[in-house]
């Protein structure tokens, strides 16, 4: 497995990547803004409620998905307590209450955003949907 | 039997699925998109049911804010059961670290255990 959940000895439960490409990053909770690098090519950011178990069955599938682009398109993977941290870091975003939370953004522009634990090819065309804009 | 699921999209086939929207999110077990069984438009900090209502209130993998702590309180009939599971993670006051304020709010008996696998389920019986 190349990801796993490490809990802290405040109980805190950090997801950690082995031996991932360096185009899929974990991405700190709750920014104060958003970081300057997302703001260069193609990114997919998963971003996944703490409180829902669901949500992190996502992370193999974004993993996954992530690298049938060979390094086209970045990876992030936030974690979030409260919906409205995600849009202090994407202002665009406008998803209220579900999770997990998908945003494809290119050069810091959000082109697309959606909700769920996705089918594998879905999610991929969601992805090569926003290369093609970018083309 | 009345059974609430807070947050739910169908998973327990007898529940009455309370969710803000219409239709599933999540995609597992159903694709994303595909209507709610037994739904009842809401959220569980405000709950359109009447007090004493369900014997069973659950809340898996949903936010509990302080506000769904009291609604549950007030909906859950005296001897109804409430369970509660959530990831094991302190990053949010709204997963298994709210457990303690549905416990507050309601009273009762209540059993909370966390498991190897990083969950924490809570099992509450109403006064």
């Amino acid at each position: 497995m190349s990801y796993s959940f490490q809990a802290t000895s405040d109980d805190r439960a950090e997801l950690i990547l082995d031996a991932e490409p360096p185009y899929c990053r974990v991405l700190p909770m709750a920014p104060p803004e958003r970081e300057p690098d997302l703001n260069d090519g193609i990114w997919l950011v998963l971003a996944y409620a703490a409180w829902s178990g669901p949500d992190r069955r996502a992370i193999p599938l974004a993993l996954t998905v992530v690298k049938r682009f060979g390094g086209q398109v970045h990876l992030g993977i936030r974690k979030f307590s409260e919906h409205d941290e995600i849009r202090v870091w994407c202002p665009e975003a406008k998803e209220k209450w579900a999770s997990p939370v998908w945003l494809v953004s290119q050069d810091g522009k959000l082109v697309d955003e959606f909700v769920g634990v996705l089918d594998e090819e879905d999610l991929v065309a969601k992805v090569q949907q926003a290369l093609e804009r970018e083309d | 039997m009345i059974h609430i699921d807070i947050g739910g999209e169908g998973k327990y086939p007898a529940a009455i699925n309370l969710n803000p929207s219409p239709t599933t999110t999540i995609g597992i077990g159903a694709p994303v998109g595909i209507p709610i069984p037994n739904h009842v438009a809401g959220i569980g900090e405000s709950m359109p049911f009447a007090d004493d209502f369900a014997e069973i209130i659950m809340v898996e993998s949903t936010p509990i804010y302080p506000a769904t702590a009291r609604e549950i309180a007030r909906v859950i009939k005296p001897g109804g059961r409430i369970r509660l599971f959530h990831p094991t993670d302190s990053s949010t006051p709204y997963g298994h670290l709210a457990h303690q304020d549905v416990i507050q709010a309601v009273g009762g008996k209540s059993y909370t255990y966390n498991s190897a696998d990083g969950t924490t389920t809570t099992l509450i019986i109403a006064p």
